[in-house]
């Protein structure tokens, strides 16, 4: 979690910009101002100053509706984002008892089941593949025939490290990261979902080393189906900070199979289509803000389907999830990275 | 209008019209949408003071629910306030009166694509980068490209009349219009004529292009496009004068050269907002960036006549390294940490417009007099100049103010004194104000100064088309209530 330092220089480099609403897939969704990077920011700098309950409430529900899918972050050019702003707020409103009613969440449940997360495993040949309990649920089988597939042993976590964070139970995750610090006497390898879980664990500053599932299939290009001549739309979990040059391992990994990835550039000659896509990666949201995934799904598929994308590829199993229970075309295809790694 | 029996009536007769997701009531939701990148109302929130919102922020999806909120609107005597992305800094968002914000960016499709004609046409409230973006994904550009392009949209930019980095060659917001669809404050539907060159009548495209949303709500638009050029190039120059460099620029517009842009970066402007960016480690007089688009052996040609032109002003080629970082990271400059908007200071733009005669004069004039009256507050002046033509450019300052009076009205005396001495300067020595930035609230109170004769002709305009005067009261120094 960012330090308080970091959340007021943060909304106060955002607060009067509005370069970055136009990624916002939220802001698109609804259109409202108090869902882009500058509004959520206004909001929280001026939080205290609403002049009745009702208003503030109003305004704490603008930022837990936010989804954290950090497209707006990589707008910025330095270190500031607005997302991680979004997550510290959260968790303040947690400690003051500030949470919109909307918000259900048993955080004794959770506690109890990080108290009773154990690592006992002893020492194992194997890659450990830590796995979101919300990706087992809606994927088990998948998961099964890739640790079968790839040789992993696969460790369900108690809680989504992406929940967590987003939502603000920072504590819960710290206490979930002491145990997570263990890893490195149960294997030499330890591999986690997506980039997201990776950057979230990054922020637990735990003595760990990690990688994720697209980076470890950096290396087993061999394994995958070619890709030649698609025209693929990628959706890391973490956005490119620039998106003229892909760094991210889906990318990569999609690049080595001979797709279409589409990339910014004003050069004719080569597929071109900036338009950023959401990771649209919490289910709880979703759930909780049906009309929003409603819409952000739809404009995912109106873009697709205006730059002719055949194949739209997500790191996350989630957003290919979410994207699938509400989308409404069948014509464009969604598949997420263990879809990929599994087909031939 | 509190919160009274007639708002709540008037929220349930928009929710009949455009759906009840799709109206807003809350603080919140109205305060954000009612102010734009204005300094001042911004400063005020800051203060943890108020500053006008609308009462109902509304997001109507065609033409025919435009028509029936003016209906509404007319019958309850509120005004409503056409918003597009909300960049603009000119307050033209600010509802002095409240009433309805009517946000257009719900309607944000692209209608269609004409290859054969090369022109596109499309719903006004969608980002103008969803735009260029896909267009470039086509193989075309509508060569419009300013750093606001990734949060105004499409409307945003025809009520301002806004100009891209490439203005030189392909022109401001208005030379692309080939024709609109709008809704006037009657509720009628108009189309203008299909071609922007006849010779039935006068072109009314430009009657509402730069109007600001105080005559008609523009909808839709159809624009022109170019192909992607086969190269662009931006051979770079470093002056020991500002003088120089100016002349340079205007010679090369005069000399029947098409560069799509010519770019002049005084000292304080090359030291501030380009160094860090750019990692310019020279510290010149001046930096000229200069850029041709095209078939390369044209751009080969023209780069070459523009260098024996600079040089011959006293410009030394640097290379076109340079140009072209500046060229990748041109919108780097608007985004944190390097905008003045993510700074805690007082900062406004003063673009100035003037024929080349006159321009170095009130480059200069206004840079001695800011510097010196408002010395105890360390006012720093820097500019560039950008969006060049053959008959003239402008002056694009920023000053930039440290020393802020705490006192939320006295800082508002220093930012207005400045911008009055700002103005004085400009209309003594010939120059306009704002080039592509609007008049809006802000700059309302000087349009009779500047506009003399035609702010009588504005009126006429605005008291026949809104005689309810229900469209964006109080911008661009119309009256604010009837």
């Amino acid at each position: 979690m960012i330090s308080h330092d970091q959340y007021l220089q943060t909304i106060e480099e955002w607060k009067h910009c509005p370069m970055g609403n136009y990624v916002c897939p939220v802001h698109r969704a609804t259109y409202l101002e108090t869902h882009s990077p500058r509004g959520l920011a206004l909001l929280m700098a001026n939080i205290d100053s609403f002049s009745s309950t009702e208003e503030k409430k109003k305004a704490i529900e603008r930022l837990f509706q936010c989804s954290l899918c950090r497209l707006c972050q990589h707008k910025s050019r330095d270190e500031t984002s607005v997302p991680d702003a979004v997550a510290y707020f959260r968790w303040q409103c947690w400690q003051k008892g500030e949470i919109p009613e909307f918000m259900v969440w048993d955080t004794n449940k959770t506690l109890g089941a990080i108290d009773r997360f154990t690592l006992d495993l002893g020492r194992v040949a194997q890659p450990l593949f830590l796995v979101d309990p919300v990706t087992e649920k809606i994927g088990g089988d998948i998961l099964k025939k890739a640790s079968e597939k790839f040789n992993f042993k696969t460790i369900v976590l108690p809680e989504s490290l992406v929940l967590l964070y987003n939502w603000g139970m920072w504590e819960a995750l710290q206490k979930l990261g002491e145990k997570l610090e263990k890893l490195s006497n149960v294997s030499d390898k330890v591999i986690i979902e997506t980039s997201l879980d990776e950057f979230i664990i990054k922020q637990l500053n735990i003595n760990i080393e990690i990688e994720s599932f697209a980076s470890f299939l950096e290396s087993h290009q061999s394994d995958l189906p070619r890709l030649d001549g698609k025209r693929i739309v990628a959706i890391p979990d973490v956005p490119e900070k620039d998106v003229s040059q892909p760094q991210s391992h889906l990318y990569r990994v999609l690049q080595s199979q001979g797709a279409n990835y589409y990339t910014f550039s004003l050069q004719k000659t080569i597929p071109i289509v900036p338009k950023e896509f959401p990771a649209y990666r919490d289910t709880l949201h979703a759930r909780l803000f049906p009309s929003i995934a409603d819409r952000i799904t739809s404009e995912v598929f109106y873009y697709a389907s205006l730059y002719d994308v055949q194949l739209v590829v997500t790191e996350s199993l989630e957003t290919a999830n979410i994207f699938n229970k509400f989308r409404k075309t069948e014509e464009i295809k969604v598949v997420d990275l263990f879809d990929l790694a599994l087909s031939s | 209008m509190e919160k009274d029996l007639i708002t709540l009536q008037l929220k349930k007769q928009l929710e009949d019209i455009v759906g009840e997701e799709w109206v807003y009531d809350s603080s919140a939701d109205n305060l954000s949408a009612s102010i734009d990148t204005w300094w001042i109302p911004r400063m005020l929130l800051s203060k943890r003071k108020t500053a006008p919102r609308s009462d109902l922020l509304v997001f109507p999806r065609t033409e025919e629910e435009i028509s029936e909120i003016l209906r509404l609107a007319r019958s309850y005597k509120v005004p409503v306030i056409p918003r597009g992305g909300g960049a603009g800094d000119i307050g033209g968002v600010v509802p002095v009166n409240g009433g309805i914000m009517l946000d257009l960016k719900r309607m944000n499709r692209i209608v269609d694509l004409d290859e054969v004609s090369h022109v596109v046409n499309c719903e006004t409230g969608m980002y103008y980068s969803d735009l260029e973006q896909w267009l470039n994904a086509k193989g075309y550009t509508t060569n419009h490209l300013p750093a606001s392009m990734f949060c105004s949209t499409v409307g945003g930019f025809v009520a301002t009349r806004g100009s891209g980095v490439l203005s030189s060659k392909y022109g401001k917001m208005e030379d692309l219009i080939v024709s609109m669809e709008l809704v006037l404050p009657s509720g009628k539907v108009i189309k203008t004529a299909p071609v922007p060159r006849h010779s039935t009548g006068p072109q009314f495209s430009y009657l509402f292009a730069g109007s600001e949303g105080v005559l008609a709500i523009v909808t839709k638009v159809t624009l022109k496009i170019f192909d992607l050029p086969e190269v662009r190039s931006f051979p770079s120059f470093i002056f020991d004068s500002l003088h120089g460099a100016l002349e340079a620029g205007r010679r090369i517009m005069t000399s029947g050269l098409k560069p799509s842009v010519v770019r002049v970066y005084d000292e304080g402007d090359a030291r501030r907002m380009v160094a860090p960016v750019l990692g310019l480690n020279k510290s010149p007089k001046a930096l000229v960036v200069v850029g041709f688009d095209g078939f390369k052996k044209i751009v080969d040609v023209e780069e070459e006549i523009a260098k024996n032109i600079v040089t011959a002003c006293g410009g030394e080629y640097i290379g076109k390294e340079l140009g072209l970082e500046w060229w990748k990271h041109r919108y780097d400059f608007y985004y944190p940490p390097f905008t003045l908007e993510s700074t805690p200071y007082m900062y406004a733009v003063i673009d100035t417009v003037a024929t080349y005669s006159k321009l170095e004069k009130i480059y200069l004039a206004m840079k001695k007099e800011l510097e010196e009256k408002f010395k105890d507050v360390g006012l720093e002046y820097i500019a560039h100049f950008s969006h060049w033509y053959d008959w003239g450019t402008i002056v694009y300052p920023n000053f930039i103010v440290k020393n802020i009076p705490s006192d939320p009205y006295e800082a508002y005396k220093l930012y207005d004194d400045i911008w009055r001495t700002a103005v004085k300067i400009i209309a003594k020595n010939g120059g306009c104000l704002n080039e592509h930035h609007g008049i809006g609230l802000k700059l309302g109170k000087y349009m009779p100064q500047f506009w003399k004769d035609e702010y009588e002709l504005l009126k006429l305009f605005k008291e026949a088309i809104d005689p309810w005067n229900v469209l964006n009261p109080g911008k661009m120094g119309l009256e604010v209530s009837k």
